[in-house]
């Protein structure tokens, strides 16, 4: 019967995203193709572009899964909604969980048009394809999860829908700064972040060819290995679940 | 049907909104809730439907201790503190929704919206909630309260929002549904209370300064009859002049 419930949650929460869910699909093909352009443009060989791809990727999923999860622990208590929902018999970590795993839902489709349109792309000026594509494609997935995880645990922890926004928007968007400074004025690796986990999409792409340390490379001097990127993804990920299961559980109205 | 307060206290930061409430409501009915401003009665209704946790004390419904959330709220349903229905969602999908978190059988589901929609003249189903004025947004939130059809209901202020014509079929419907349920009402309108009410609590700073039939508190505490007894006994009450 648990289900039943679930399951409503779940589909109220496909059917408040799907508007976003088209114009992040949408725009993720235009990106790509426009990749494909600067490619042609700038003169990229294959690796240039899969790792661009690759990073475009890895940009997209900070600001796809900010929009789609920013919501999900504020929604009920910053919205008069929230007054006849939770005062229902439903478990509030049910709520909560069945809204993040809509989001999860949410955010494959435009990985997948990016992947897609992403290899489309690289068939049409390479004649190649992407490597290691399903691997990439996993890590994407897992990456997806993590940050959705860590801006719905921010969400629940929040008064205003803005601040988990920020939050995802600043790690999305700023993330190269974090990276350079940890790893070129402190020199250390910045495994304590996120976006920098990943780093593995793109990197798996372009492999054999990125390798840990780049000394040219100003913002990406350090990439991470595969076991540390998905190290720092499932910490992320389980770590913000809970928190949000922890905070969204013991608000009050 | 019962609701009971034991001792139920709840501060927020160094406001006491409720100073050990404690009061046992049984049977069918409409229990009138009133007080100022701050006195303490949404906060109550809070607790009651899960929205707050008190700081101590405890509450049951029907028996089963609030803490128990999940069993005990299928008991009840509440309408607190002006909720809205989410904008995003059309009348129906809205309250398809309710029924189903309720774990409402389909059939059931939808034969309560065609009645409900007759009884609160519920507009167009398919129309979005964003859409409608704050008076037909305030009856679909009310369709919602009653669509699972529980055997006790909280109500914080139902006819607010709502037109002289809207708030009367509204008390029509509360004056049918107190032959089978117990509810608990709160409001400011004296003259609603008096109308639909056969026993009253009334609250001040957050404790309860009285309770008893209407007719009683007006004899006890008020002078005169009718509103004017009323209203002049919730004067007195309030400003300490008992």
């Amino acid at each position: 019967m648990k289900n039943r419930a679930f399951y409503a949650f779940f589909n109220a929460e496909l059917k408040m995203a799907k508007s976003q869910i088209i114009a992040f699909s949408f725009l993720s093909f235009i990106i790509v193709v426009l990749t494909g352009m600067l490619s042609i443009k700038a003169l990229f060989n294959s690796t240039d572009f899969f790792e661009s791809i690759g990073l475009v990727i890895w940009l997209m999923i900070g600001i796809a899964a900010t929009n789609v999860a920013a919501g999900i622990g504020v929604i009920d208590f910053n919205k008069r909604a929230g007054l006849l929902v939770l005062s229902q018999p439903v478990d509030r970590k049910l709520i909560f969980l069945s809204r993040l795993f809509a989001a999860f839902l949410i955010i494959l489709l435009p990985i997948t048009v990016l992947y897609i349109s992403g290899f489309a792309m690289s068939l049409l000026l390479y004649k190649v394809s992407i490597p290691n594509i399903f691997l990439s494609y996993a890590l994407s997935v897992l990456y997806a999860f993590s940050f959705t995880a860590m801006v719905s645990g921010i969400s629940a922890m929040s008064r205003e829908k803005s601040t988990p926004i920020s939050f995802g928007l600043t790690f999305a968007f700023l993330a190269v700064f974090v990276f350079a400074i940890f790893s070129k004025f402190i020199g250390m690796q910045p495994w304590f972040f996120l976006p920098y986990g990943g780093l593995i999409i793109s990197s798996v792409m372009a492999a054999p060819y990125l390798m840990h340390i780049n000394p040219g490379n100003y913002f990406f001097y350090y990439m991470p290995y595969l076991n540390e990127a998905l190290l720092i993804m499932l910490l992320y990920l389980l770590i913000f679940a809970a928190l949000g299961i922890f905070y969204y559980s013991r608000r009050e109205l | 049907m019962e609701i009971k307060a034991v001792n139920l206290t709840k501060s927020f930061k160094n406001n006491l909104a409720l100073d050990s409430i404690s009061f046992d409501i049984k049977g069918r009915g409409i229990i009138g809730y009133l007080g100022p401003n701050g006195a303490g009665k949404t906060t109550t209704f809070k607790i009651l439907s899960n929205l707050a946790r008190a700081d101590s004390g405890e509450a049951f419904i029907n028996g089963i201790n609030i803490k128990n959330y999940k069993t005990a709220l299928k008991n009840i349903a509440a309408l607190v503190d002006e909720p809205e229905p989410y904008d995003e969602m059309t009348i129906r999908e809205f309250l398809e929704f309710i029924g189903k978190i309720r774990e409402m059988d389909k059939l059931l589901i939808e034969n309560r919206i065609k009645e409900l929609g007759k009884e609160l003249n519920l507009e167009d189903l398919n129309k979005k909630c964003g859409q409608l004025s704050k008076g037909n947004r305030q009856r679909v939130v009310i369709a919602a309260v009653l669509l699972p059809d529980t055997g006790i209901l909280l109500l914080d202020e139902p006819t607010s929002g709502l037109d002289p014509a809207e708030a009367y079929d509204i008390k029509k419907l509360l004056k049918k549904l107190k032959k089978t349920k117990l509810i608990i009402l709160s409001s400011h309108l004296l003259d609603e209370i008096k109308e639909l009410c056969d026993y009253v609590i009334l609250l001040d700073k957050g404790k309860i300064i009285a309770q008893g039939s209407v007719k009683s508190i007006i004899k006890k505490f008020g002078s005169g009859k009718g509103e004017k007894g009323l209203e002049k006994a919730y004067i007195n009450l309030v400003r300490g002049k008992t």
